[in-house]
């Protein structure tokens, strides 16, 4: 029952694009959309990201892959995708079926082998955005992150800004001594959106038999347990950079989601929660809606970077 | 495809062994389940879900066969009547439909797929044998909720037939075979097909964080490379899986 007094605009931009609401699905988490479109009506929420898609396939880390913690799980997927001949041929033509954003996710292992990836991808029309998964190993640098260097971050925006006319988010990688200076190097060079957090490194294990209980060893950890480091990233990130910024991290509820939002996301991604409860991104969307009844807000815009310090 | 839904637990009974038989009020999943598919279970507290295979189906609603091994089976198994669970299902692929008079065999807490693979064999008046194994008689499933006529095994001859699971395949006429229990049996069940020539279904279990195919954690080497065991199996053709089978 809405009265036109209660009405609440839940939509969103970020850049030239537009989102019905501020709720997607995070990388990784969703696969290409295509599994919780059986479940749900996926033209409720805002949009979804991809999983990441690579210029080779990648086969993946040797199982087992994933492990429960307290309050979160830890994972070592190892990027495992088809590739992108593959995805071109055989999953790009279907993702115009999918009534939503499409937040297109890709890595590379060089500022080359991301400009091919992204000039490949950016001829799918059904692609709104292009994220930029920095967490990944840059080969030429001995394998550091290209989301650990301002100036490697600067370089890869810089060229690829002159590739493409899609939207470019930077997903950072969480693993860095000064988040700031990474978040402003994409802003200033290119950079539409800044995507927050991606996971955190993280081992388990079991005590009986000595072994690590991942078979990478070592993995990424998600879930509840993030959620704090991910309100301070975003806040942090705020207040330097006039792009919009993407939070992600433990959202497992509507008061997760609206902090984030709090301390300065536009829109959000929800990733391994969502495993616990496939209607999780529907509740949150509703629960939007009233926290803004409930503060008197019209719109969820009025909600983005409004804690009060 | 899979429903999302919040089911109302009917009952909880043990059923021997740290076991317990639970129905739940779930007509869409109840209707459109095969056997050998599973549901992610809530488990009230934890992070993920656990995957837990249905066990029979009747009228609106489904039963899960749990034993308890760790803290989300312990949670899961202390449900109580009227309480409500979020579960999404059914998921994976069931056996295959069109083997005719299979042998069924359960090691342990992997009996419970077959309980609703024997079910559906029995309305369909088909003929089967089912082979159950537990270590000690102590650790026997009770009786009402085994499939008819189950010929049991147990390691120390406690129980019925004295040895394993496959000890007692040995002894059956050759016919294609649906297993599921520890993947030393599942591996030795598939050499017996070999020999016999014929197709053996085995159920496979992995850790899954979401068990609807979209995360990628609970892959298994096959011979195809990664494969998904929630969404291209639980149930795999053997030969899939090991050499020196077909
Ligand atoms: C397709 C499928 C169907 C299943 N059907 C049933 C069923 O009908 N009834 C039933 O009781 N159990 C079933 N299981 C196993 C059940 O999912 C696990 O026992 C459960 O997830 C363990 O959770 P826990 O928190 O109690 O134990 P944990 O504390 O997580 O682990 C306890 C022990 O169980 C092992 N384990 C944990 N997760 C799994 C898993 N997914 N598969 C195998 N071993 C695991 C651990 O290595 C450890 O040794 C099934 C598993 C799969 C994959
Ligand atoms: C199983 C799994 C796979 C993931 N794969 C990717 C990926 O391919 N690319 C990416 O940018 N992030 C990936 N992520 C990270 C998520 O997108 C997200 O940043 C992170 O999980 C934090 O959000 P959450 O706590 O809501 O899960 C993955 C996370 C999980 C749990
Ligand atoms: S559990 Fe997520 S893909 Fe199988």
């Amino acid at each position: 029952m809405s009265s036109a007094s209660s009405y609440v605009d839940l939509s969103i931009s970020i850049g030239k694009i537009f989102l019905k609401n501020p709720v997607m699905l995070a990388s990784g988490t969703a696969g290409f959309g295509f599994e919780f479109a059986e479940i749900f009506d996926i033209s409720q929420i805002g949009g979804i990201a991809t999983k990441t898609i690579t210029s080779e396939p990648r086969e993946g880390n040797p199982p087992p892959r994933i492990f429960e913690t307290p309050s979160g799980m830890i994972n070592s997927i190892g990027l495992a995708n088809p590739g992108i001949d593959k995805f071109m041929e055989e999953i790009a033509p279907r993702l115009k079926n999918l009534p939503t954003r499409i937040i297109l996710s890709v890595g590379g292992t060089s500022i080359d082998d991301f400009k091919y990836i992204v000039e490949t991808v950016s001829e799918i029309s059904s692609v709104d955005a292009i994220e930029l998964n920095l967490s990944c190993p840059n080969v030429k640098e001995g394998g550091i992150h290209f989301g650990r260097s301002a100036e490697t971050i600067s370089r890869l925006l810089s060229e690829l800004r002159l590739i493409t006319e899609k939207p470019l988010w930077a997903k950072l990688s969480p693993q860095v001594t000064d988040i700031v200076e990474l978040g402003t190097a994409a802003a200033d060079s290119g950079a539409d959106a800044i995507v927050v957090i991606n996971t955190l490194p993280a081992m388990a294990i079991d005590i009986e038999t000595k072994k690590p209980r991942l078979g990478a060893i070592t993995g990424g950890l998600s879930g509840n347990a993030i959620h704090p480091v991910a309100v301070s990233m975003i806040y942090a990130l705020h207040s330097a950079v006039d792009i919009p910024i993407i939070g992600v991290g433990g959202i497992s509820s509507t008061e997760d989601a609206i902090e984030l939002m709090l301390a300065g996301a536009t829109a959000l991604q929800i990733g391994s929660s969502a495993f616990a409860d496939t209607n999780l991104p529907l509740k949150i969307i509703d629960g939007i809606g009233k926290y803004c009844r409930r503060q008197r807000f019209s719109s969820a815009r009025e909600i983005v970077g409004a804690v009060e310090i | 495809m899979p429903f999302e839904i919040e089911g109302i637990v009917l009952g909880n009974r043990y059923a021997g062994n740290n076991t317990v038989w639970i129905s739940i009020f779930a007509p869409q999943i109840a209707r459109t389940s095969l056997p050998g598919q599973f549901v992610m279970v809530e488990a009230v507290g934890k992070f993920l879900r656990r995957p837990i295979s249905i066990a029979s189906v009747s009228g609106g609603r489904i039963f899960l066969l749990i034993r308890i091994v760790g803290d989300g089976t312990r949670i899961i198994a202390s449900v109580r009547r009227n309480e409500k669970l979020k579960i999404l299902g059914p998921l994976g692929n069931g056996f295959p439909e069109n083997v005719q008079n299979p042998i069924l065999v359960g090691g342990g807490i992997g009996i419970a797929p077959l309980i609703f693979a024997s079910q559906r064999m029995k309305e369909n008046g088909e003929n089967f044998v089912a082979i159950y194994g537990e270590r000690t008689a102590d650790d026997i499933i009770w009786g009402d909720f085994l499939p008819e006529n189950v010929q049991i095994c147990t390691d120390d001859g406690s129980a019925g037939f004295r040895g394993t699971t496959v000890d007692l395949l040995k002894k059956q006429n050759p016919a294609p075979i649906f297993a599921c229990g520890p993947q030393p049996m599942l591996k030795a069940i598939s050499e017996i097909a070999y020999k016999w020539n014929v197709p053996a279904y085995i159920l496979l279990e992995e850790r899954m964080a979401c068990g609807f195919g979209v995360c990628q954690g609970c892959v298994i080497k096959t011979k195809n490379g990664y494969r998904r065991v929630c969404t291209d199996g639980p149930v795999f053709a053997a030969t899939e899986i090991y050499e020196n089978t077909r």
